[in-house]
């Protein structure tokens, strides 16, 4: 590569030549942008944006598995023990914004684990790993109403449109398999929808790409009408008269993102069917998530393609489940959701082990809040929105296992020690993955803009 | 209001956040016009219709977006709106474009329910499939008088950024991912809307293929294909495998799944 064709000026004359002898082609042009854009990205000429791009210093994690719990799981029935609630069941507690009687959890809990990390009865496969967990007591969010709280556990923001974590990480550490995006969410819902996957100012490559494993994984992967070479062809047609409009608008991102996207869908037409295809998965591994099993075969089967895309070099995967909004039903449908998941979780940590994944890949399990103390109405079979304390927890990836850090009140309302925000919970999952979230930074409207905004403070405390 | 319309009209508002003119929001690039366009709007009875027509006969929408590179590094994001930046189509239009040039649209208003209004079971679960809502999305009238299902958006909508009905969106979000290339290489919409036209063209046309690449540029792009353009469709069409009417397929599929389609200048 010529090292004058970096300046702008001199790369336009010769734009062609130096497309047919760059491998990447426009990636590499779409690296440039970004390069004249951003001050993160200067320290390495890589061909592709999605090339993998080294830390600011040693990482712990390489990649990140995030299991999101959408609706706000209850802390109080899962990963938060509270004795002083069990013992005051029944009784009212707090000032008149803490209305409704205090509820005794509703599942046992139990220390497990050589390190006797208090989990309740309704994880029993996943307590088996409980020495891996860290689990994470005291964090809080600044809103509680689900779509605020949902899009800032993924952007840092309550307000704005800003790139989801998952689209920060792949900024900052491209991908290591470029026939695969670098970001992928499998079966997105719940509030947010594309904001919480996207990349907003940043370049989109790094947004999240959404996968659907029951519909095929990706709609319209398959070509029904034509021969792979017949559709190369015509592909070289479309980027041809795609880079003709880029000529006639150069620099502009959008469109050699098109150009990109092209690339990377014809490869994806061979890599995503291939990775997502889990016959080739021994029945002994298929049965350890879960699969076969009815309760938790949908949830398994994502767990597993989780490992797959993690093994082959997806940088940031997210797997969503929803419906954990127990205002009532708390006992049955917490009941139905924990088994749904349990085995799955429990398989891809054991896999993820086995394959020696988990020390270098960050789990992440958890929701947009918790719940009240208090019981919602009458009835004693439902909680509030809590989102002054709640609990997350995290396994692999460098993070202290058999631990509890932070910690809620001794009703498990509000987190009064070692307390993390979404900040600070961002610059910690940052951190991890050897990224200073202070020097992640991205120019947009005339400053720089990070992830964690001008907070965040990173829990040293759970590292290992 | 009126900067939701400008927004809609040039892609990008007068405020920034459309959805906030709060002090968290951004700050308007031009006061004064936005003020002198709100006082306009309320002189003329609030008429949504006076209000887009001022704006369309405005010199700056009528401003084209090819620009030099001087004109680029004066003003990088076009804040200034001193030319016109090339917007994406939304979902609907992607639609209604492909129905619109394979001669399908029906653009009479439909009469009645958009759905099937004897339907009593529940739409929630009706979804994924059901027949009702996929029958619903069949019908080739414009994407303006379909329903809109929150449990169903439209696989080919979702694709395209089309808004979450769940929550106030200003502004809807603008996406380059993979899928959007899949679906226009891959989706039987798009491949059947391409089959018709050359079908169509073919019909009248059957030997000049320069004419037919000019047809194609016509309907696609509305605009005369570069000579260069057109001996690279010619060759393209010459070396591409199948009958004439496949060859000429792949040939309006290739223009619909590139940029200028998805984008207006």
């Amino acid at each position: 590569m010529n090292a004058s064709a970096t300046s702008p000026g001199l790369l336009l004359p010769d734009r062609r030549k130096l497309l047919q002898s760059a491998a990447a082609g426009f990636g590499w042009l779409a690296f440039q942008a970004l390069a004249a854009k951003s001050a993160a990205a200067d320290e390495a000429a890589e061909r592709s944006p999605l090339a993998p791009r080294p830390p600011h210093f040693a990482a712990r994690a390489r990649r990140v598995i995030f299991l999101f719990m959408q609706g706000a799981p209850s802390h109080l029935e899962t990963f938060d023990w509270k004795p002083e609630l069990k013992a005051r069941n029944g009784k009212t507690a707090g000032g008149p914004a803490s209305r409704g009687k205090l509820l005794a959890p509703q599942f046992d809990f139990q220390p497990r684990g050589k390190s006797g990390l208090p989990i309740s009865s309704l994880f029993p496969e996943l307590s088996r790993h409980a020495d891996e967990l860290c689990l994470l007591n005291g964090l809080h969010t600044s809103n509680a109403a689900h779509p605020q709280a949902t899009i800032a556990l993924h952007t840092g923001s309550v307000n704005f449109v800003r790139p989801s974590l998952g689209a920060w990480v792949t900024y900052g550490l491209g991908s290591t398999n470029q026939n695969l995006p670098g970001f992928v969410t499998l079966n997105p819902s719940g509030p947010g929808g594309a904001q919480n996957y996207g990349s907003s100012f940043l370049p989109a490559s790094f947004q999240g790409t959404r996968v659907q494993p029951e519909a095929g994984g990706i709609a319209d992967i398959r070509t029904p009408h034509q021969t792979p070479a017949a559709q190369r062809s015509q592909i070289d047609l479309v980027q041809e008269l795609n880079r003709s409009l880029l000529s006639r608008h150069p620099g502009n991102a959008e469109l050699e993102g098109v150009i990109q996207s092209y690339e990377l869908a014809f490869r994806m037409q061979t890599s995503v069917p291939e990775v997502l295809d889990l016959r080739s998965e021994t029945q002994e591994t298929q049965s350890r998530y879960g699969i076969d099993n009815k309760e938790t075969a949908a949830f398994g089967r994502q767990c597993l393609m989780a490992r797959r895309l993690a093994e082959a070099g997806v940088r940031f995967i997210q797997i969503t489940r929803g419906g954990w909004d127990q205002h009532r039903d708390l006992r049955e449908a917490l009941q139905r959701n924990c088994s749904a998941i349990d085995r799955p979780i429990a398989g891809l940590l054991q896999d993820l082990r086995d394959r020696d994944l988990l020390k270098d890949t960050l789990v992440i399990w958890g929701g947009e809040f918790g719940r009240s103390p208090q019981e919602q109405a009458s009835g004693g079979d439902g909680r509030r929105h809590n989102n002054a304390g709640f609990s997350m927890w995290m396994a692999g990836g460098g993070v202290r296992g058999g631990f509890r850090y932070g910690a809620t009140d001794e009703l498990g309302e509000k987190a009064v020690e070692n307390r993390m925000s979404t900040h600070d919970l961002h610059a910690t999952i940052l951190h991890l993955l050897g990224l200073d979230h202070t020097r992640l930074t991205y120019r947009y409207a005339g400053r720089d803009f990070r992830l964690t905004d001008v907070y965040g403070e990173v829990a040293t405390g759970i590292l290992s | 209001m009126v900067n939701r319309v400008w927004s809609h009209l040039f892609g990008r508002g007068l405020v920034d956040s459309v959805d906030n003119f709060g002090l968290s929001g951004s700050i308007p690039e031009h006061p004064e016009l936005l003020d002198h366009l709100a006082a306009g709007f309320m002189k003329d009875n609030w008429s949504v219709k006076q209000l887009i027509r001022r704006i369309v006969l405005s010199r700056v929408y009528r401003l084209r977006s090819e620009h030099s590179a001087e004109e680029r590094k004066r003003d990088e994001a076009n804040v200034h709106f001193g030319r016109a930046s090339l917007r994406r189509l939304e979902a609907e239009t992607v639609r209604d474009s492909l129905l619109a040039i394979s001669g399908q649209l029906d653009a009479a208003r439909p009469p009645g329910a958009p759905f099937d209004p004897t339907f009593t079971g529940d739409l929630s679960r009706a979804g994924r499939g059901s027949s009702e809502v996929q029958q619903a999305f069949a019908r080739p009238i414009r994407s303006v008088y379909l329903p809109v299902f929150r449990s169903e958006i439209p696989q080919m909508f979702s694709v395209f950024d089309f808004a979450e009905p769940d929550q106030v969106n200003g502004l809807r979000d603008v996406t380059t991912v993979p899928p959007q290339a899949l679906f226009m290489l891959n989706n039987t919409f798009v491949i059947d809307a391409a089959d018709r036209i050359a079908g169509e063209l073919l019909e009248r046309n059957p030997t000049d293929q320069s004419a037919l690449v000019r047809q194609v540029w016509r309907r696609v792009y509305c605009r005369t294909p570069a000579p260069s353009e057109l001996t690279t469709a010619v060759s393209y069409l010459k070396n591409s495998p199948g009958e004439p009417r496949k060859q000429l397929a792949a040939l309006i599929q290739a223009a619909f799944a590139s940029a200028e389609f998805r984008y207006r200048p």
